[in-house]
């Protein structure tokens, strides 16, 4: 297992196409929690993320053999297998963030500020949630994921600049549908 | 660099150097001792990450090994589906049981009729050519 452990991405896979369950065990706990957080935000929740991702886990066991590398690392493959069935998930449900905002009032002097605070991460949350779907996974990977331009492109299978091109448009429409708030936020600063 | 050339990096990176490509950070640095606007857009870019590190997605390591829990069940569901005796073909139906099954049905039902097993019937002695079904798009006639 500690050899296993050791292996990189692609030698453990090779594993994997062998029918190696542990070698699989090693790759998943490896990349679920990113793989998770990349989903959560295209498809916008926890929970639905949680089953896109163990679709795509389950999907790289049973077609274990077909991965053949082709000059791309396994990480990428798993990428974008990933986002594939996020964006997919997401265009079959409907989704309301806003609904998970919803705040009981409470009489406490804190309670305002932290209620204003969720309201905040509620309608960031909306606004990315309200980006095309190309562009939120190029927020996912190269905000969030802290990926560069070049990597997110290969899991998108754009071109560099065309994946620059959704970027940009993501962080301006994020930008004006948030202006009111950031105007609000500079108006509170001393 | 100049100030369009600028605007293009903080559209990209965000308002945070230290995520811009190095050389474009360093010719950043120049450009913001000399120009307000590009202190400016720096500023509202900042801001805007700002907002959005508010929706960093956060998984637990509850959900890692709810997902890893989970994703061990299916395999060993459908490899434990696979091995099942009683299954001639899982869908979709794959070909070569199903056309084994017919295959050995086939001869058992040749086996059985041509050793005499079963008795066969015959169609003139039970009179059955006496009902002539006609079925034509105009109708059934008898």
């Amino acid at each position: 297992m500690a050899l296993l452990d050791e292996a990189d991405d692609e030698t453990l896979m090779a594993e994997v196409a062998a029918g190696d369950r542990a070698a699989f065990d090693v790759l998943a706990r490896r990349h679920l929690r990113r793989s998770i957080a990349m989903a959560q935000k295209v498809v916008g929740n926890a929970s639905d993320a949680e089953e896109v991702v163990q679709d795509a886990f389950v999907q790289v066991w049973t077609h274990a053999d077909r991965w053949r590398g082709d000059g791309f690392r396994f990480s990428t493959w798993l990428y974008r297998i990933v986002l594939n069935r996020a964006i997919d998930y997401r265009r079959r449900r409907s989704f309301q963030p806003l609904d998970e905002a919803v705040e009981l009032p409470d009489p406490s002097p804190g309670a305002e500020r932290l209620i204003e605070e969720r309201q905040m991460g509620a309608a960031v949350e909306a606004a990315i949630a309200a980006l095309p779907e190309r562009q939120r996974a190029a927020l996912s990977l190269c905000y969030y994921q802290d990926m560069s331009c070049a990597e997110a492109s290969e899991i998108l299978q754009v071109s560099v600049s065309a994946m620059e091109s959704l970027l940009v448009r993501a962080r301006r429409m994020v930008r004006s549908k948030l202006n009111t708030v950031i105007r609000q936020k500079d108006g509170d600063q001393p | 660099m100049t100030l369009k050339e600028f605007k293009r990096y903080v559209d990209l990176h965000g308002g945070d150097l230290d995520r811009w490509p190095a050389p474009a950070g360093v010719e950043a640095t120049i450009l913001l001792d000399e120009s307000e606007e590009a202190r400016t857009l720096l500023a509202e870019a900042a801001a805007l990450d700002a907002l959005l590190d508010r929706a960093v997605p956060r998984v637990s390591d509850a959900a890692v090994e709810r997902a890893m829990g989970r994703i061990a069940a299916r395999i060993d569901a459908a490899a434990s589906a696979d091995a099942s005796p009683w299954r001639l073909a899982p869908a979709p139906l794959s070909f070569w049981p199903t056309a084994s099954f017919l295959a050995v049905m086939g001869l058992v039902g040749f086996l059985v009729t041509s050793t005499g097993l079963l008795p066969v019937q015959d169609a003139y002695a039970a009179g059955l050519p006496d009902i002539l079904v006609m079925n034509g798009y105009l109708g059934v006639a008898q």
